[in-house]
């Protein structure tokens, strides 16, 4: 009986797996040269990625990934007003093709996160650049169980925030101004 | 109270985690497909890493590639001549911590051995990109039952690759 009891309070201490925000995933700085100048573009989909668990992994399934995509570009300014009439140039795909958090410290989780982009031209209909984008980020916890969760929420956010910062740079470079 | 009892609950966290743990990550492009390749060629992998490390991790994962793609049956294109269709495995080692067995030994978690090797799958006749595998890897226990595992996770690293690759190519 003191054994279920101190296995029920782990259990509690432990908690559930929190949930990823999207708008911590949105990275912070973005730098574009123009982008009312800029060509546009629009989300087309967005595939992969798991729906958390019942045990305490924390994981972006792919509507989150989505929204902090989207708040991405946003801020990029490729989804700023489309020039009256006309439609966006691109259609981004994105595939979640691997995540995984490992802890590598008594508090240290660091995410690892893969996703597969697709930019097609509207136009053409043809692929002007596909690649899969690596990322990963180590996040450190204060103190067990709790914070250790926490850490478990940042590592997998900071992961995403990478690679869609890098996905920005790929697209800045492929993407040329009018 | 009987010690005896709590003696396996204490010996036991020192095996966990004396395996290395993580999956591999594989992206194939839309519209790609590994099926049919039975060469492969196995460019020497690169250390990304930023680091001069103990030994030559980076050959050593190459020299394991090279083995373990042979021993699945297929042809290394260094080894016959005018071969057909051939995929191109370019790998780097993007992380790698040689950990502590000892540290291991006294908290779980704490020196980590860590390999992270990232691969890149590419058609040698076209020139096209194919597909990525990222795999990340980590002995975080174990103590001192995980000595040596600074060598032996670049054998798992460079198995799960294989695993991967073959998995595709033969369509699975």
């Amino acid at each position: 009986m003191r054994s279920l009891s101190l296995l029920l309070i782990v259990l509690a201490i432990s908690g559930c797996a929190p949930s990823v925000r999207p708008t911590s995933m949105i990275p912070s700085v973005i730098t574009r040269q123009d982008s009312s100048a800029g060509k546009t573009l629009v989300l087309a989909e967005v595939t992969g990625g798991e729906k958390p668990g019942l045990s305490n992994q924390v994981t972006i399934d792919k509507q989150a990934f989505r929204e902090a995509l989207l708040g991405t570009l946003e801020r990029a300014g490729f989804l700023a007003p489309t020039r009256k009439g006309e439609p966006a140039d691109y259609e981004l795909h994105a595939d979640i093709a691997g995540q995984l958090s490992l802890q590598i410290g008594s508090l240290a989780i660091r995410s690892h996160l893969l996703v597969s982009y697709r930019l097609i031209e509207r136009s053409t209909k043809k692929d002007v650049w596909k690649d899969a984008i690596y990322s990963k980020y180590q996040a450190e916890g204060k103190t067990y169980a709790t914070e250790l969760q926490k850490a478990r929420q940042e590592a997998v956010e900071g992961a995403v925030r990478e690679n869609l910062g890098q996905l920005i740079q790929r697209i800045e470079a492929v993407v040329k101004p009018r | 109270m009987n010690v005896k009892r709590f003696v396996p609950f204490l010996i036991c966290p020192l095996f966990i985690g004396s395996c290395a743990t993580g999956t591999p990550m594989t992206a194939i492009y839309e519209g790609a497909s590994l099926t049919g390749y039975k060469t492969v060629e196995i460019t020497p992998v690169s250390n990304d890493t930023g680091k001069t490390l103990d030994f030559d991790v980076a050959a050593a994962i190459t020299q394991h590639l090279r083995s373990l793609m042979q021993s699945k049956g297929y042809r290394l294109a260094d080894t016959v001549a005018g071969s057909d269709d051939v995929l191109i495995l370019k790998s780097s080692l993007a992380e790698y911590e040689s950990g502590s067995a000892l540290v291991r030994w006294f908290a779980t978690f704490e020196g980590a051995t860590i390999c992270t090797v990232r691969s890149s799958l590419i058609d040698k006749r076209t020139g096209n990109a194919l597909g990525e595998i990222i795999v990340p890897r980590i002995v975080s226990g174990g103590g001192l039952y995980s000595v040596g595992a600074d060598r032996w996770i670049l054998g798992v690293v460079a198995s799960d690759i294989v695993d991967e690759v073959d998995k595709r190519i033969r369509g699975r």
